[in-house]
C-alpha cells in the first residue's frame, strides 16, 4: 500500500510531469489561457493516459517481450496511443455527446503530448507492474492536471497586468511556470 | 520561392521553438548544458531531415486519408534508428538525454513540417527546409543550454572560465530554470522580432 | 472497398519496411551495446577484484551476484547493494568475498544518510577493515569493526550490509548453512550470545528447554542508566513471550533493544 502511494505522491508533486520532469509542455502553454479549456484537456489526459497505461504495459509484456522485439517500442506505443485516441474520440462521439462537446476537440491534441509516450515508456523503465502502472498514469495525469490548472489561473490574471509587450504571452507564461517549478521543488524532501 | 530562402527562415523569421513554439519539450528538458542542447538538436535535425526526406519521396503513394499513421511509422523509425546507434556510439550523451530521444518522435516540430512542408513539396525544398527548421531548432537549444551553462555552473560546454569566487545560480541548472531563461530568450526573441520588423 | 484494401496495403508495407530496417539496424547496434555494458561492469567490478579477467552475471533465488573469473576459475563472489537500515534509510554496500568466504573488497554503493555525519561511512580507510573478516567473524560495530562517533546507526547499518552479503555468498556459492532461527533445531541447554547495544557489547545467556526459550540472562552491558533498564526490563520477558528475537523496541531505548536482540539471535543461531 505504502509503495503504491509513493508512487501516486511521487507522479503528482516531486515528480511533476510538467513542472519537473517537461512532458507536456505544448499544451501546457498552448491551453492554459483559460482555466475551463484547461480543465477539459486535463479531464481528455486522465482518461487517455490511464486506458494508455493498461495497453501499452500489456503489449511490452505480452508482445514485445515474449517475441525479443523491445527495438520496436517506440513505433508500437506511439501507433497504439494514436488509435486509442481516434478510438475513444469516436466512442465518446457515440456514447455521449455532451462528454464529446466538452472533450472532444482536446483529443486528437493528445497524440503529440509527450506526457502520454512519456508516462508509457516510464512505466517500462522503472519495472512498473500493471497496478503500479496505473497507478503512477493517474498520478502523472493528475499532476498534469493540477500544473495546467494552476497556471490557467495564473494565466488569466496576467491578462490584466501592465506588461511589457515583450512579454506578453509565452513569455511570461513560462517565467510564471518557473517560479510555479520552484514551488514544486520544495516537495522533494518530503520523501 | 527558392531554395535558401527555405533554408534561412528556419533559423530567425520561422524559428521553431523562439517564434513557432513547437517542440518545447526537449527544449526545456534537456538544455542544462550547451552540449546536450547541441547533441539532442542535432539528433532532431537528422530525424527531421530523414522524415522530410522520405514523406516528400512517397508524398503521391501515401493516400491522404491515413497519411498521419504513416508520417508517424516514418518518423518513429528514424527515432529508434538515433536512439539504438546513440545507446552504441554515443553512451554518455545517450544517457544525459535519456527520456527525451524516444520522445522526439511526438516532438510536433517534426509531425507538423511533415503534415505542412514535405507532404506537399519536392525533395529539394524539403531538404532544404528539414535542414534550416533543425539548424533554427539546434540554435534555439543551444541558447538556452548555454544560457544555462554559464549561469547556473559558470562553464560552457564544460570549459569552465569563471574564477573560483563566482557562485552559480543554482537555479538555473534546476527545471525552474529551464523555464526562466526560455522565458527570458522568448522576450529577447520578440524584441529582435520587432527590430527586424519580422511580423 | 477497394480504397479501404488500398489504404491497408500501403501503411502495411510501410509498417514492414520500418520493421524490417529497424531490426537490421538493431543487428547492427546490439553487440557493441552489450560489449560496451560488458566493460563497463568489468571496470567497476574490476576495482574489487584485480585479479579477475572477467565477470559474469549470476542469479540465485531471484538475487544477483556476480562471479569473477580468472582463466576460467572462480576466484571471487560479488554481491552488489548489500542493503542494511540506516539513519535515512537503506545503506547499500557492494561487497567482494574470495573463495574462503573472507571480504576482500567493501564499498558503499549508495545511502541517504545525514550529510556531514552519516556520510563518514565512505571512507575508504574505515571500509579496509571489513577486508578479511569472513563467516565466523562477528562483523559487529564495536567488536571487530570500529565505531565512528556521531555515525553509529550508519556504522552499524553497514555491518550490516557486510555481515548479510558474507552470509548470503557463502550460502549461495560456498555451501556454508546461513545463520537461521530455527528454535526446533536446537537442544536443551545455556547459549551466549554477543550483541552491539549503544555503549558497546551486550553478552546473553539464554537458556533452551523442549525447544522453547526458557530464561533470558544479561550477563554484561555497558549501557547508559537510566534508559538500559526500559529495555532490560521489557525485551526479554517480550522474547520469551513471543518465543522469538523480532519483538519491538523499547523507544528510548532502541539501541539498547537491538542489542539484546542482536545477542539472543547469535545465541540460537550461530
Amino acid at each position: 500500500m505504502g509503495e503504491y502511494f509513493a508512487i501516486l505522491f511521487g507522479a503528482i508533486f516531486i515528480y511533476n510531469f510538467v513542472l519537473t520532469r517537461f512532458l507536456g509542455i505544448c499544451p501546457f502553454l498552448g491551453v492554459t489561457k483559460r482555466v475551463e479549456t484547461s480543465v477539459g484537456m486535463s479531464a481528455a489526459v486522465v482518461f487517455v493516459m490511464v486506458m494508455a497505461s493498461i495497453i501499452t504495459w500489456l503489449i511490452q509484456i505480452y508482445i514485445l517481450e515474449e517475441f525479443g522485439l523491445q527495438y520496436l517500442r517506440t513505433i508500437a506505443f506511439i501507433l497504439v496511443i494514436a488509435s486509442l485516441v481516434q478510438f475513444v474520440e469516436m466512442a465518446i462521439q457515440k456514447l455521449s455527446p455532451a462528454l464529446y462537446e466538452g472533450l472532444g476537440v482536446f483529443l486528437p491534441l493528445i497524440t503529440t503530448n509527450c506526457a502520454v509516450l512519456g508516462m508509457a515508456i516510464l512505466n517500462i523503465q522503472e519495472q512498473y507492474n500493471i497496478l503500479q502502472s496505473i497507478v503512477h498514469a493517474i498520478g502523472a495525469a493528475i499532476g498534469f492536471a493540477i500544473a495546467m490548472v494552476v497556471l490557467a489561473g495564473i494565466r488569466e490574471r496576467l491578462e490584466l497586468a501592465t506588461l511589457s509587450r515583450y512579454y506578453k504571452g509565452a513569455s511570461v507564461a513560462l517565467i510564471a511556470a518557473g517560479i510555479l517549478s520552484v514551488a514544486f521543488q520544495g516537495f522533494a524532501g518530503m520523501m | 520561392m527558392s531554395i535558401t530562402k527555405e533554408f534561412s527562415k528556419g533559423i530567425i523569421k520561422e524559428n521553431p521553438v523562439l517564434r513557432l513554439l513547437l517542440g518545447l519539450c526537449p527544449v526545456l528538458g534537456v538544455t542544462t548544458t550547451a552540449m546536450n542542447g547541441l547533441g539532442m538538436g542535432l539528433a532532431s535535425t537528422f530525424v527531421l531531415l530523414c522524415s522530410n526526406i522520405v514523406v516528400s519521396l512517397l508524398r503521391s503513394v501515401i493516400p491522404k486519408k491515413v497519411r498521419i499513421p504513416c508520417f508517424i511509422v516514418v518518423i518513429a523509425t528514424f527515432v529508434t534508428i538515433v536512439d539504438m546507434s546513440m545507446n552504441a556510439f554515443l553512451p554518455d550523451l545517450h544517457a544525459n538525454l535519456g527520456l527525451f530521444i524516444p520522445l522526439i518522435v511526438v516532438n510536433c516540430m517534426i509531425l507538423g513540417r511533415a503534415e505542412a512542408f514535405a507532404s506537399k513539396n519536392s525533395l529539394p525544398y524539403s531538404i532544404s527546409d528539414g535542414i534550416g527548421m533543425g539548424v533554427g531548432f539546434t540554435v534555439a537549444l543551444v541558447l538556452l543550454g548555454g544560457m544555462r551553462e554559464i549561469l547556473g555552473a559558470g562553464a560552457i560546454f564544460d570549459y569552465s572560465f569563471t574564477p573560483e569566487a563566482f557562485e552559480p545560480f543554482a537555479v538555473f541548472a534546476s527545471p525552474a530554470g529551464a523555464f526562466i531563461g526560455l522565458g527570458f530568450l522568448l522576450a529577447g526573441m520578440n524584441l529582435l522580432s520587432k527590430k527586424l520588423k519580422l511580423d | 472497398m477497394g480504397d479501404i484494401i488500398r489504404l491497408s496495403v500501403v501503411l502495411a508495407l510501410i509498417c514492414m519496411v520500418a520493421a524490417g530496417s529497424l531490426a537490421y539496424i538493431e543487428g547492427i547496434t546490439t553487440p557493441v551495446i552489450q560489449q560496451r555494458e560488458a566493460e563497463i561492469l568489468a571496470e567497476r567490478l574490476g576495482q574489487y577484484v584485480p585479479d579477475a579477467d572477467s565477470f559474469e552475471p549470476v542469479d540465485v533465488d531471484g538475487k544477483e551476484f556476480f562471479k569473477a573469473l580468472k582463466g576460467g576459475q572462480e576466484i571471487a563472489y560479488i554481491m552488489p547493494d548489500s542493503r542494511g537500515p540506516g539513519y535515512g534509510g537503506d545503506v547499500r554496500v557492494n561487497v567482494a568475498v574470495d573463495t574462503d568466504g573472507n571480504v576482500i573488497a567493501a564499498e558503499v554503493a549508495g545511502h541517504t544518510e545525514t550529510p556531514g555525519l552519516g556520510d563518514v561511512i565512505e571512507d575508504p580507510d574505515w571500509l579496509a577493515q571489513f577486508e578479511g573478516k569472513g563467516v565466523n567473524d562477528p562483523i559487529a560495530i564495536g567488536t571487530d569493526i570500529d565505531n565512528i562517533s556521531g555515525a553509529t546507526v550508519s556504522c552499524r547499518a553497514v555491518a550490516t550490509a557486510v555481515r548479510n552479503a558474507v552470509e548470503e555468498i557463502g550460502a549461495a556459492f560456498l555451501g556454508i548453512a546461513m545463520a537461521e532461527w530455527d528454535l526446533d533445531a536446537v537442544e536443551d541447554g545455556t547459549y551466549t550470545g554477543t550483541g552491539t547495544g549503544f555503549g558497546g557489547d551486550i553478552v546473553v545467556e539464554v537458556t533452551v528447554s523442549g525447544n522453547q526459550i526458557t530464561d533470558i540472562t544479561i550477563v554484561e552491558h555497558s549501557e547508559s542508566p537510566g534508559f538500559w533498564e526500559n529495555a532490560e526490563d521489557a525485551i526479554p520477558d517480550a522474547i520469551i513471550d513471543a518465543q522469538h528475537y523480532d519483538v519491538d523496541d523499547v523507544s528510548g531505548a532502541t539501541m539498547s533493544s537491538i542489542g539484546i536482540k542482536d545477542a539472543v539471535f547469535d545465541a540460537i543461531a550461530r
